[in-house]
C-alpha cells in the first residue's frame, strides 16, 4: 500500500501523534517493568518471612519456658522470704550428717537420718513449717544448722539426744553452738526427760517475740536469749 | 518513595530520558534499554529520591550515563567526550500541544477515518493487522486514508 503525498505540515502533525503513541508504549514497558521489580520484592519478602517467623516463635517459646519454670523454683531460692518451708530444714540436716563422724554411722543411725525421718513423720495437716525470718537467716548458715533450729528441730534434737553418743554433742571449739546451746540448757549432768522440758520452754520462747521472750526469760532459770544472739 | 509515585515519576520524566539517550547512541532501541536500565538503578534507590530536590536531572543524568555505558560497550575504543553531552532541554511542550492539536482534528473524521488513522501512526500497526481489525480490505483502508489525509490538510488550511 502507498500513502498519498502528504504535505510537510500534515506531516508534522502525524508524526506527533507517532512519537506520543510511542513513548506511550514505552511507559507502558516501563510501568509493567516496574510492576514486574515490585513483585519480586514481595516475592522476596515472602521468602525472607518464615525465618523471622522461626526466630520470633523460638524466642516467645522460650519466655514461656522460662515464665513456666520460675516460679516453681521460687521457694527455694527466696531464702529472705518470712514464711520459710520444711525444705529449708532438710537441706540444713545435710550439713549434720557433715558434721558426724564416719565411725559412728555403723554403730548408731545417723543423725541426719533419723532427722529426716522425723521430719517426714511431721503431721502433714499443719502444712508448711513457717518460721520467724531472722530464724530463717540463721538455718542458712550450714555448720550451725544442727543446732540452731526452729522449735520443731530443738524438738528432733532432744529427742535423738539420748542416742547419740556423747563425742557428738560434747562441746568442742569447732562446734560453738552446740557449745553454747548445752551451756545454756545445762544438760551435761541432766537427763533426757528434763532436757526435752527446758528444750519445749526454748522452742515456746523462740517462738515468742523478743518482748514476750524477754518476759518470759525474766521469770525463767533458761536463757534462750543466748540462742538468739547467734 | 512508594511504588505509585516513582510510576508518575517515570512517566513525567521518561521522554526527556529518552531524549538524552537518544542524542548519545542515535538509535531508538539502544535508547530504550538505556531507559530502561536508568529506571532500575532509579528504583533500587528510590528510598533516597524523596530528598532529591530536581528528580529531572537525575534522572535525564542517570539516563545520560547509562546510555554512555552502552555506547562504550558497542565501541570500545572510541572516546567518548561526555562533557560534549549536555543535558537537554525539557521536553518541549509543543509536542505534547501538537499531539492535542491532531487529535482534535482527528475527532473530526468520520469514526472509520480516525481508527484507521491512529492505528497506523498512533499504534504503528502494519496494513494486515489493520484490516484484521476493522474487519476492511487493504484497497477499501487506502481509500479510507486517502480520504482521511485530503480531510486533514482541508481542516488544517481552514484553521489558518
Amino acid at each position: 500500500m502507498k500513502d498519498n503525498p502528504i504535505d510537510p505540515e500534515l506531516q508534522d502533525l502525524l508524526a506527533s501523534v507517532t512519537e506520543h503513541g510511542r513513548n506511550q508504549r514505552r511507559q507502558q514497558k516501563l510501568l509493567a517493568q516496574i510492576d514486574k521489580m515490585e513483585a519480586e520484592e514481595m516475592r522476596l519478602q515472602k521468602k525472607r518471612r518464615p525465618l523471622w517467623w522461626v526466630a520470633t516463635t523460638g524466642i516467645a517459646a522460650s519466655m514461656l519456658l522460662v515464665l513456666t519454670i520460675k516460679p516453681q523454683q521460687q521457694p527455694l531460692v527466696a531464702h529472705n522470704n518470712t514464711s520459710q518451708p520444711l525444705r529449708i530444714q532438710q537441706t540444713d540436716s545435710m550439713a549434720i550428717k557433715v558434721n558426724t563422724p564416719s565411725s559412728l554411722a555403723s554403730s548408731a543411725p545417723s543423725v541426719s537420718a533419723q532427722a529426716r525421718v522425723s521430719m517426714t513423720q511431721l503431721p502433714a495437716a499443719n502444712g508448711p513449717q513457717t518460721m520467724p525470718e531472722s530464724n530463717a537467716e540463721l538455718l542458712s548458715e550450714p555448720t550451725d544448722s544442727m543446732i540452731v533450729t526452729t522449735p520443731s528441730s530443738v524438738e528432733l534434737f532432744a529427742d535423738n539426744l539420748a542416742d547419740i553418743p556423747t563425742d557428738i554433742t560434747a562441746p568442742t571449739s569447732d562446734r560453738p553452738v552446740i557449745k553454747t546451746v548445752r551451756a545454756t540448757l545445762g544438760t551435761e549432768s541432766q537427763s533426757t526427760e528434763s532436757l526435752r522440758i527446758k528444750n519445749e520452754t526454748f522452742a515456746f520462747n523462740l517462738a515468742l517475740g523478743p518482748k514476750e521472750e524477754e518476759e518470759m526469760s525474766q521469770n525463767s532459770k533458761f536463757k534462750p536469749l543466748i540462742v538468739n544472739n547467734l | 518513595m512508594t511504588s505509585e509515585v516513582f510510576k508518575k515519576m517515570i512517566v513525567t520524566y521518561q521522554p526527556d530520558m529518552q531524549r538524552m539517550a537518544e542524542s548519545v547512541l542515535h538509535d531508538p532501541y539502544l535508547s530504550e534499554d538505556a531507559v530502561q536500565e536508568a529506571m532500575i538503578q532509579l528504583w533500587q534507590q528510590r528510598n533516597r529520591l524523596d530528598s532529591e530536590r530536581n528528580l529531572r536531572a537525575l534522572c535525564v543524568t542517570m539516563a545520560k550515563r547509562r546510555s554512555i555505558d552502552l555506547l562504550r560497550k558497542q565501541r570500545p575504543f572510541q572516546l567518548i567526550d561526555e562533557e560534549a553531552l549536555e543535558i537537554p532541554e525539557p521536553t518541549p511542550n509543543n509536542i505534547e500541544e501538537r499531539y492535542q492539536k491532531a487529535m482534535k482534528i482527528i475527532e473530526r473524521l468520520p469514526s472509520i477515518q480516525q481508527k484507521a488513522l491512529l492505528m497506523k501512526y498512533e499504534e504503528e500497526k502494519n496494513t494486515e493487522e489493520i484490516t484484521r481489525e476493522l474487519n476492511i480490505s487493504s484497497t477499501n483502508l487506502y481509500t479510507i486514508l486517502s480520504r482521511a489525509y485530503a480531510a486533514l490538510r482541508e481542516m488544517m488550511k481552514n484553521e489558518k
